[in-house]
C-alpha cells in the first residue's frame, strides 16, 4: 500500500482526475498520485516508462528465490502498480494478474503464512478482485494463511458482518481470539467493537446461522479452517452459484464442506491438530481467468453457430435464443431425441434406429441396406471364396439363373463345395445344417454335369406348374429345408427328379410367363378390389352423412326449428334409397330465421310438383345424393323444393348463411364441400333456359364419392393450368352443367384481333365513347343452344395481362328496351314479357376477353355466388353472366357497374385536396373497409379465396338510391338503404376453391412478387389464406395513407416474425381499431388461436375488428361531413368522371 | 381412393423392398429397378394400362442398385453378391464385369468415358470397361462407398463417416476434392446436377444438402442445406431419412423422396419448395425423371429405417409410381 505523504501537494493537481482514481482503503499518497497525474499530458511517455520499470520489476523478481526476503520485491511491485495505476485495474497495470502470482507463489511457503505483508497482499486481491470474497478467505483458512494475524480475522469479520452474516462474523472473532491472533489487543477491540454493534442492532432469526453455535467451539476453529470455517461457510455455494457457471475448483467444494458440516458439528474442540492440513481436496482457489473461463466463448468454427450478443452475464433474456447448439456425439446417440437446437422449437425425433446406424462398439456405421442385409444374414458372405469353390459348376450352369441363387442365412462354412443355382436350395442347407458334408469338396464335374443333365429337363415343364413349383420353393425355404438339406446332401449324385422339379433351374426360361399370369392375377384381383372399395365407400358415406348430419345440426344451433330439421335430415336418405316421394309432412321446412321471407305459398305445391319433375332423373340423383357430403343433402332438398318457384330462389338453407347461425355453421363445417350442393338448383333453370334437356342428366350422373379432394397434393402452386385442368376434369358437377356456360372446344372464335383493333382505334378518336348508338363497334355473337347472344363492343374499360375488359351492349336487352319504348304506357303485359326477357340482364355489360381462355375465373365467381346464396356478401361479387370458351379465346360476360374502383376513389381523394391531407377520410376508409372484411370473411368460410385482391380489383357498388330511404346513421346490418352502398369483388383469375384441395394444404406461387404480395410468398414460404388477408391489408393501407403498403417484420417473441406496417398513423386516427385490424391482417397465423380448429381461416379474429370499427361507425358516422354525405359526394364525382 | 388422374402404378413390381429405380437416358418408357427380390425390373412404363414387366434378370443376392449404359440395350447392376454385372436385356445375355469384397451398394455409368463405375462397402471404386467387360482401375476409398453419382468428368462418392470425395475421371489416382458432407449424419444419397455445377446429398436426418463442384470461395458460399420429410406426431418432430433424390433433366429442380412416403420437389436455385405431392403408402426407395422430363417414378417400399425389417417382407408394400408431370411442373421459378 502507497507510503507515507509528508510534503503538502496542490490538490488542484488531482481534482482533475479524482474520477480516475481508485479509493484504496489506506489512502493514496498525494504526491505520488500528482507525480503520476502530472505525468499524465504524455500518455505515450509514461508507458513507455512504466514498461521499463515494469520490465525491471520483472527482471528483479526472476532472481528474487535468491534473497532473503523474496516477499519484498513483489510487495514494492505491487505497491509501485497501485499507485503509477491509480485508476486501478487496467490493461497497463495488470494487477490482478500481479497479486493472483504473487500470492499463488508464496501459498505454501510457512515464512510467509503469517506474515502480514503477505495477508495483505491477499486481501487486496480479495477486496478488489475476487468474485467470492468469503470463498476465498475460507481458502485461506484452509492454507493456514494468516491464521496468527488478526488482520486475517478482521477482515474476515467485516466482511461477513457487512453482508448479514453476523453469527458468522462473531464466529470468525471467536475463533481468532482463541487463535491468539497477533496483534490480539487490537482483535479483541474490533471484537468489542462488533459486540456493541450487534447490542445496538441484534441478530434477527432470519440472519443466516452458521451450522455450530460460536460458543460451543472455541478452538474448533483448528479444524474449522481446515474444514469447520469452510463449514461455517457453506452458504458461499449459493451467491457463487448464481454468479457465474461453476469453475473446477469450487465445484468440489459443497461435497466438501458437507463433510465439513456434518462431522464437525460434533467434533471436539481441539487446539489445532487441523492445521496441518485438512486441505485435500482445495488445493487451488483458481485465478480470475480461470473462473471466467466458462463465460469467455471459445473459438471454434463458425458453421452454424449463433453469435452470442453478450457475455453470459444474462443469459436468461435471450439464452434461448441463442443456445450454441450442441452436436450430438454421433457415435454416442443413444436415443433418437435430439435435443432442439434452441428451446423454442419442437423436439425432434429421428425415424430412423440411430443405434443400428451407429452401433456402439467401433466407429463403424452401418446404412440400411447393410442392416436390412445383417438382419437377413446376407451380410458378411464371402462371396468370393463361395464362388471359386463354384467355380466348376459354373461352366455347367445355364446362363439364366434361378432366382434363389445360393442362398444362405448365416455366414457359411465355406468348406462345403456349393452346387450351382439349382442347388442353392441345397447349399444353404448344407450351411446350416449339422449333417453338413465335406465330403462334398470331392465333387466331380462329371458329376455336376450329369446332375445337371437331370436338373435340366424340368425346363419343358408347363408354365404353371412352375409356378406352382416356385411357390412350394419358396415354401421350402422358408421351414422345411433343413430337412431337404440332409437328403439332398447325401444324395447329391442321384438327385430324385421331385427334387429337381422343385428346383428353379428352369425359371429364368419361364419367368416371363409365371409374370404374365401372375399379372392377369393381380390386374383382376385389382378390379374386383376398386369395385368392393367403391361400393363400401359408398355406403361409408351414406353412413357417415347420417350421423354427421346430426352432429352439423347441432353446430348450427338452430334451437327453434332444430326438430323439424331433424327429421328431415333422418329422412333424407330413405327418400334417396327409395326413390320416393317425400311424405308431406316432413317436408315441413325449418321456419327461415330472421328476415327471411320465402315464397311459402307455391312451396308445397311446387314441391310435389318437382318430386315428380324429378323422377325421371331419380336414379342418377340417388346416387349423387349419396355420394354427397352430410349437410348437402338437406341443403340440397331445400333448393330442389324451390326450384319450382323460379323466382331468384334465395334457398333456405343458403339463407340460413346470413344469419349468424349460418356463419358458424359454415366456420365449423368448412370441410363440408357444399359446392355441389348449390349446384342443383341451376340445373332447372337451365333446363328452362336452355334446350340442353339432356344436360341435367349428365350433371346427375353418378358420380365418385366426392370425399376426396381432387387435389391432393400437400403443396403446390394453385394458378397451375395442369392443376386446372385436372380439376375441370373432376369437378362434380361438370362445368358444362353450368348455367351460361358454353363451351366450344373444337371451334376457335378469332374475333380478339379485330376487337383489339378496333378498341385501339376508338382510344385514338377518343371519340364519343359512351354513345352507345355508334354502332361502330364489332360485334360478337354467340351461338348457343337457344339462339344467338350478340354483343356489340362499344370500348375498352380496362386493360389486363390477358385480358382485357370491354364495355359491351347486350343486344338482347338492347331490342327490348327499344321495343319497350315503342310500347304503350299501360301495356303491363307486354311490359313484363320484356322484362321476362331480359332475364334481369343489363343493356350494357361488360365482356371479359381471355387469350388464351380459361373457365376459372367463371367457376370461382359462381361458385362464390353459390355458396354465398343470399348471404350480404353475395351482392359483393359481381355476376358473372356467360362464359363463352373456345379453343382459342375466352369470353366471360359480366355485370357492369360503371362507378369505378376503389383506386379511383384513392385517386380521387388524392387530387381533391379539399379533403384533407390528399387522403380518403377516415371514416369512408372504416366503411369500405368493413365492406371488403365482410365480404373476404364471407368467402373465406366458404371456401373461397381471391387471391387477387388489391385496389383495382374493387369496384365501387354505390347503388342510386332515394335519400328518403338512406338513412343518415349507419346500419351495421344493412337496413336503411345502407346494403345499397359497397364494393363488388372482380377479378377472380387467381382464386381458389379451397374445397378442391386436401385440408392441409399449402400454396406456393410461380410469379414474381413484390411488396404487394403477402410476405409469404415474397419470403417463398407457402401460403393459403395470407394472400387474401394481405391484399386486404395493402387495399385499407393504400385507402389509409393513400400510398401503397410497406410491411416490416420483427422478431416475436416466439421467434416467430411479426409484420407490422412502416407508415404511421394521424394522431387523431382510431389507431387502436386500425393496429389491431393490420395486425390480424398481416400476421393471420399469430391469431388461429381463437379459431374453432385452430388454423386459419382466422374468421373469427377479423370479425371481432369488423365489429369494433362498425360500433365506431354506427356512433361516429353522423360526425363532420357525416359518412353519408361523403359517400354521396364520391357518387357524384364518380359520375361525373364517367 | 382416387388416384390423380396423373398417376399410376406399375404392374408387376418387385416382390421385395425396392433399392433403385432408374430411367433409361435415353427413352421415357424404359424403367429399371432394382429390388431385394435378387432380380433388376425391365420395365415399360408405356405399354398397357399400367405398364409392363418385359424382363427380369437376376442375382445370386439382392441387388443394390441399377444403371443404363450407353443406351436402352444395356443394362449394369450390382448387388449384395458383389458382382458387377452388365445384362442385354434383348438376350438375357449376362456378363460378369467383376467382383468387388464386399456389396457393391451403388453403380452409375459414365457417358464421358464410356465407362460403368461402381462403389461397395469393401471401401473401393472399380471402373470398368463395358465393351471389354474387364475392370480397368480400382482406388481404394478411406470409408465404406454408400452412393455415387457422375456427370460429365465429375465422380461424386459419398462414403461413410461423412465423406464425399470428388473425382475427376479422367484422372482416378487422386481424389480432386475431398469434403466433408455437410449434413451431420450419414449421407444417403447423392445425385449430380444435371447442369454439371455440383450436386445434391440427402441424409439419414432429414436435411438435403446443395454443394457445387467449383471449390472457389464464391462458389462455395453458394452451398446450403436444408430440412425436410420432417412430420409433427405429437408435439415432436419425427425427422425421416431422405432416401432418394432425382433431379430434374430440363430445370434442374429436383424431387426428394423421404421416409415419410413423401415426395417433395425443390427449386435449388430459388431454395424453396415446388411441391409436394401426397403421401406414398410407404417410404419412399427411389425416384428416378424420365430423360424428357415428363414422368417421375417413385419406388415405395417399406424402408429399414426402425430397424424392424426382419426379413419379413410385406409384397403387397412394394409399389412403384409413375407420375405423369403436368406441363411446367417441376418448372423452378423463374425458367
Amino acid at each position: 500500500m502507497p507510503g507515507d505523504s509528508p510534503p503538502p501537494t496542490s490538490f488542484d493537481d488531482i481534482e482533475l482526475h479524482k474520477e480516475n482514481i481508485q479509493p484504496l482503503a489506506s489512502g493514496r499518497s498525494a504526491r505520488a498520485l500528482a507525480q503520476v497525474l502530472s505525468a499524465r499530458a504524455s500518455p505515450v511517455v509514461l508507458r513507455g516508462e512504466n514498461a521499463v520499470k515494469q520490465a525491471e520489476f520483472e527482471q528483479e523478481l526472476k532472481t528474487a528465490s535468491e534473497l532473503d526476503d523474496p516477499l519484498e520485491v513483489w510487495v514494492r511491485y505491487v505497491n509501485w502498480t497501485v499507485e503509477t495505476f491509480p485508476s486501478g485495474s487496467s490493461h497497463e497495470s495488470n494487477l490482478v494478474h500481479l497479486l493472483e502470482r504473487v500470492t499463488r507463489e508464496f501459498l505454501h511457503e510457512d515464512q510467509y503464512k503469517n506474515d502480514p505483508r503477505y495477508l495483505k497482499l491477499w486481501i487486496q486481491y480479495i477486496q478488489n478482485f475476487s468474485d467470492t470474497p468469503r470463498e476465498a478467505f475460507a481458502y485461506l483458512a484452509r492454507h493456514d494463511v494468516g491464521q496468527k494475524l488478526a488482520l486475517f480475522y478482521e477482515e474476515f469479520a467485516t466482511l461477513l458482518e457487512s453482508i448479514g452474516r453476523r453469527h458468522q462474523a462473531a464466529e470468525v472473532y471467536h475463533t481468532g481470539i482463541q487463535q491468539n491472533a497477533r496483534p490480539v489487543d487490537r482483535l479483541l477491540r474490533k471484537n468489542d467493537e462488533f459486540r456493541q454493534r450487534l447490542e445496538t442492532n441484534p441478530i434477527t432469526d432470519d440472519e443466516p446461522h452458521s451450522p455450530a453455535l460460536v460458543a460451543t467451539r472455541p478452538a474448533l476453529a483448528v479444524k474449522a479452517f481446515g474444514g469447520g470455517l469452510g463449514g461455517g461457510l457453506g452458504a458461499p455455494a449459493e451467491p457463487q452459484q448464481q454468479q457465474q457457471q461453476p469453475d473446477p475448483a469450487p465445484a468440489k467444494k459443497p461435497a466438501k464442506m458437507k463433510m465439513a458440516i456434518y462431522s464437525d458439528a460434533d467434533a471436539e474442540p481441539s487446539s489445532r491438530a487441523g492445521t496441518k492440513k485438512v486441505t485435500g481436496g482445495w488445493d487451488e482457489i483458481g485465478t480470475r481467468d480461470h473462473r471466467k473461463k466458462e463465460n469467455t466463448v471459445e473459438s471454434r468454427p463458425f458453421a452454424g453457430q449463433t453469435m452470442k450478443q453478450e457475455g453470459g452475464k444474462k443469459p436468461s433474456s435471450q439464452g434461448g435464443k441463442l443456445a450454441v447448439f450442441r452436436d450430438t456425439s454421433l457415435h454416442h446417440s443413444q436415443e433418437n431425441i435430439i435435443p432442439p437446437a434452441s428451446s423454442n422449437k419442437r423436439p425432434e425425433k429421428v425415424a430412423i434406429n440411430l443405434e443400428l446406424v451407429y452401433p456402439e462398439e467401433g466407429d463403424e456405421e452401418y446404412s440400411f441396406e447393410e442392416l436390412r442385409a445383417i438382419k437377413r444374414g446376407l451380410y458378411g458372405i464371402d462371396w468370393k471364396t463361395r464362388r471359386e469353390e463354384e467355380e466348376y459348376e459354373r461352366r455347367a450352369k445355364i446362363q439364366a439363373k434361378s432366382r434363389m441363387v445360393e442362398e444362405k442365412r448365416a455366414p457359411v462354412t465355406v468348406k462345403t463345395v456349393m452346387s450351382p443355382s439349382p442347388n442353392k436350395g441345397k447349399i444353404k442347407r448344407k450351411g446350416n445344417s449339422r449333417n453338413a458334408e465335406p465330403t462334398m469338396t470331392f465333387h466331380t464335374r462329371a458329376a455336376t454335369d450329369e446332375i445337371y443333365n437331370i436338373f435340366n429337363q424340368p425346363l419343358q415343364l408347363s408354365a404353371g406348374q412352375d409356378d406352382e413349383d416356385s411357390e412350394n420353393d419358396s415354401d421350402e425355404f422358408d421351414g422345411e429345408d433343413y430337412t431337404m438339406a440332409t437328403n439332398i446332401g447325401e444324395q447329391t449324385e442321384q438327385f430324385d427328379p421331385d427334387a429337381e422339379g422343385e428346383d428353379d433351374d428352369g425359371k429364368s426360361v419361364k419367368s416371363d410367363w409365371s409374370d404374365f399370369t401372375l399379372r392377369r392375377n393381380l390386374l383382376a384381383e385389382n378390379e374386383t378390389e376398386g369395385e368392393e372399395e367403391l361400393v363400401s365407400e359408398e355406403e361409408l358415406v351414406q353412413a357417415k352423412g347420417k350421423i354427421e348430419k346430426l352432429a352439423i345440426h347441432k353446430d348450427e344451433g338452430f334451437d327453434v326449428f332444430g326438430e323439424n330439421k331433424l327429421n328431415i335430415l333422418r329422412d333424407e336418405p330413405k327418400q334417396v334409397a327409395t326413390s320416393s316421394r317425400l311424405p308431406l309432412q316432413k317436408m315441413k321446412i325449418p321456419s327461415p330465421p330472421e328476415d327471411f321471407d320465402p315464397p311459402r305459398n307455391p312451396y308445397y305445391a311446387g314441391n310435389q310438383a318437382h318430386a315428380q319433375n324429378r323422377l325421371p332423373y331419380m336414379t342418377p340423383i340417388v346416387e349423387k345424393t349419396e355420394s354427397l357430403p352430410p349437410t348437402t343433402i338437406a341443403r340440397r332438398k331445400a333448393e330442389h323444393h324451390k326450384t319450382p318457384s323460379k323466382s331468384r330462389m334465395p334457398d333456405i338453407m343458403d339463407n340460413s348463411f346470413s344469419s349468424p347461425f349460418g356463419e358458424i355453421l359454415n366456420d365449423s363445417g368448412f370441410g363440408v364441400s357444399n359446392l355441389s350442393l348449390i349446384d342443383p338448383p341451376l340445373v332447372p333453370k337451365e333446363r328452362e333456359r336452355k334446350p340442353f334437356g339432356a344436360k341435367p342428366v349428365t350433371a346427375l350422373k353418378p358420380v365418385a364419392p366426392k370425399e376426396v379432394p381432387i387435389i391432393q397434393d400437400l403443396q403446390c402452386n394453385p394458378m397451375d393450368e395442369a392443376l386446372r385442368a385436372q380439376i375441370y376434369e373432376k369437378l362434380q358437377p361438370p362445368l358444362k352443367t353450368h348455367e351460361g356456360f358454353y363451351h366450344h372446344p373444337k371451334s376457335t372464335f378469332g374475333k380478339a384481333a379485330e376487337i383489339r383493333k378496333f378498341s385501339k382505334s376508338m382510344g385514338r378518336k377518343d371519340s364519343d365513347r359512351n354513345n352507345s348508338n355508334s354502332g361502330q363497334g364489332p360485334s360478337i355473337d354467340f351461338f348457343t343452344g337457344d339462339g344467338v347472344r350478340s354483343y356489340a363492343i362499344k370500348r375498352e374499360l380496362g386493360k389486363g395481362a390477358f385480358a382485357p375488359v370491354y364495355l359491351a351492349e347486350n343486344m338482347m336487352v338492347a331490342d327490348a328496351e327499344d321495343e319497350a319504348e315503342d310500347l304503350d304506357e299501360d301495356d303491363i303485359e307486354g311490359r313484363l314479357e320484356l322484362t321476362k326477357r331480359t332475364a334481369g340482364r343489363k343493356r350494357f355489360e361488360a365482356v371479359k376477353m381471355e387469350h388464351p381462355p380459361s373457365p376459372w375465373e367463371f367457376y370461382i365467381m359462381r361458385q362464390a355466388k353459390r355458396r354465398l346464396g343470399v348471404a350480404r356478401a353475395s351482392e359483393s361479387i359481381l355476376n358473372a353472366y356467360e362464359m363463352h370458351l373456345f379453343s382459342d379465346e375466352g369470353y366471360l360476360i359480366l355485370e357492369y357497374r360503371d362507378q369505378g374502383t376503389i383506386l379511383d376513389l384513392i385517386n380521387i381523394a388524392k387530387a381533391d385536396s379539399a379533403a384533407g391531407a390528399g387522403v380518403m377520410d377516415e371514416t369512408l376508409v372504416m366503411f369500405l373497409a368493413v365492406e371488403l372484411l365482410r365480404t373476404v370473411e364471407a368467402l373465406h368460410t366458404r371456401g373461397i379465396l381471391h387471391g387477387d385482391l388489391k385496389a383495382d380489383n374493387c369496384l365501387i357498388r354505390f347503388d342510386p338510391i332515394p335519400d328518403a330511404s338512406w338513412s343518415a346513421r349507419y346500419r351495421r346490418d344493412g337496413a336503411d338503404g345502407w346494403d345499397k352502398k359497397g364494393v363488388s369483388l372482380i377479378d377472380f383469375g387467381r382464386g381458389i376453391d379451397m374445397k378442391l384441395f386436401s385440408p392441409n394444404v399449402q400454396f406456393i406461387a410461380d410469379w414474381k412478387t413484390d411488396q404487394q404480395d403477402c410476405a409469404e410468398m415474397r419470403e417463398m414460404r407457402p401460403w393459403t389464406y395470407q394472400v387474401d388477408y394481405y391484399g386486404l391489408a395493402a387495399i385499407i393501407h393504400t385507402m389509409l395513407f393513400g400510398k401503397y403498403i410497406e410491411s416490416t417484420a420483427e422478431k416475436g417473441g416466439l421467434g416467430a416474425k411479426k409484420y407490422r406496417i412502416t407508415s404511421t398513423m394521424k394522431r387523431y386516427w382510431q389507431q387502436n381499431i386500425w393496429n389491431e385490424l393490420f395486425d390480424v391482417l398481416l400476421n393471420p397465423l399469430l391469431h388461429t388461436g381463437g379459431e374453432n380448429r385452430g388454423v386459419m381461416p382466422v374468421t373469427k379474429a377479423i370479425r371481432k375488428c369488423r365489429d369494433g370499427m362498425e360500433s365506431w361507425l354506427e356512433n361516429n358516422c353522423e360526425k363532420g361531413a357525416g359518412l353519408r354525405n361523403i359517400i354521396k359526394r364520391m357518387e357524384a364525382t364518380l359520375s361525373r368522371r364517367r | 381412393m382416387a388416384q390423380a388422374t396423373s398417376q399410376f402404378e406399375l404392374s408387376s413390381p418387385p416382390e421385395d423392398a425396392i433399392s433403385a429405380l432408374t430411367f433409361s437416358p435415353t427413352s421415357p418408357t424404359r424403367l429399371l429397378a432394382s429390388s431385394w427380390d435378387k432380380y433388376v425390373h425391365l420395365y415399360d412404363t408405356n405399354a398397357g394400362l399400367n405398364g409392363s414387366k418385359l424382363t427380369a434378370l437376376s442375382h445370386a443376392a439382392p441387388v443394390l442398385d441399377c444403371c443404363f449404359g450407353e443406351n436402352d440395350g444395356v443394362l449394369f447392376s450390382g448387388g449384395l453378391d458383389w458382382l458387377v454385372k452388365q445384362w442385354d436385356p434383348e438376350t438375357g445375355a449376362e456378363t460378369t464385369l467383376g467382383s468387388h469384397e464386399d456389396g457393391v451398394k451403388s453403380v452409375c455409368y459414365n457417358q464421358e468415358i464410356k465407362s460403368l463405375i461402381s462403389g461397395s462397402w469393401d471401401h473401393t471404386i472399380r471402373l470398368f470397361d463395358p465393351r471389354a467387360s474387364t475392370e480397368t482401375s480400382k482406388h481404394h476409398q478411406p470409408h465404406k462407398i454408400f452412393s455415387t453419382s457422375t456427370i460429365n468428368h465429375t465422380l461424386v462418392v459419398a462414403m461413410a463417416s461423412r465423406s464425399v470425395y470428388l473425382y475427376d475421371v479422367r484422372n482416378m489416382s487422386e481424389p480432386w476434392q475431398r469434403r466433408e458432407s455437410s449434413l451431420k449424419f450419414q449421407t444417403r444419397t447423392v445425385r449430380c446436377m444435371p447442369n454439371g455445377q455440383g450436386y445434391a446429398s440427402s441424409s439419414i436426418e432429414g436435411r438435403i444438402a446443395v454443394e457445387f463442384f467449383d471449390a472457389s470461395e464464391e462458389s462455395q458460399k453458394r452451398k446450403y442445406a436444408f430440412k425436410c420429410h420432417r412430420a409433427v406426431e405429437g408435439g415432436v418432430d419425427v425427422v425421416y431419412p431422405v432416401n432418394a433424390l432425382a433431379f430434374h433433366p430440363n430445370y434442374g429442380t429436383f424431387a426428394s423422396g423421404g421416409g415419410d412416403g413423401i415426395v417433395s420437389l425443390w427449386d435449388g436455385m430459388a431454395k424453396r419448395r415446388l411441391r409436394q405431392y401426397q403421401k406414398y403408402p410407404a417410404s419412399i426407395a427411389g425416384l428416378s425423371f424420365s430423360p424428357n422430363g415428363k414422368y417421375l417414378a417413385i419406388g415405395s417400399s417399406s424402408g429399414f429405417e426402425d430397424g424392424n425389417d426382419g426379413g419379413e417382407f410385406p409384397p403387397e408394400s412394394v409399389k412403384i409410381f409413375i407420375r405423369e408431370l403436368a406441363e411446367g411442373e417441376g418448372k423452378g421459378k423463374g425458367q
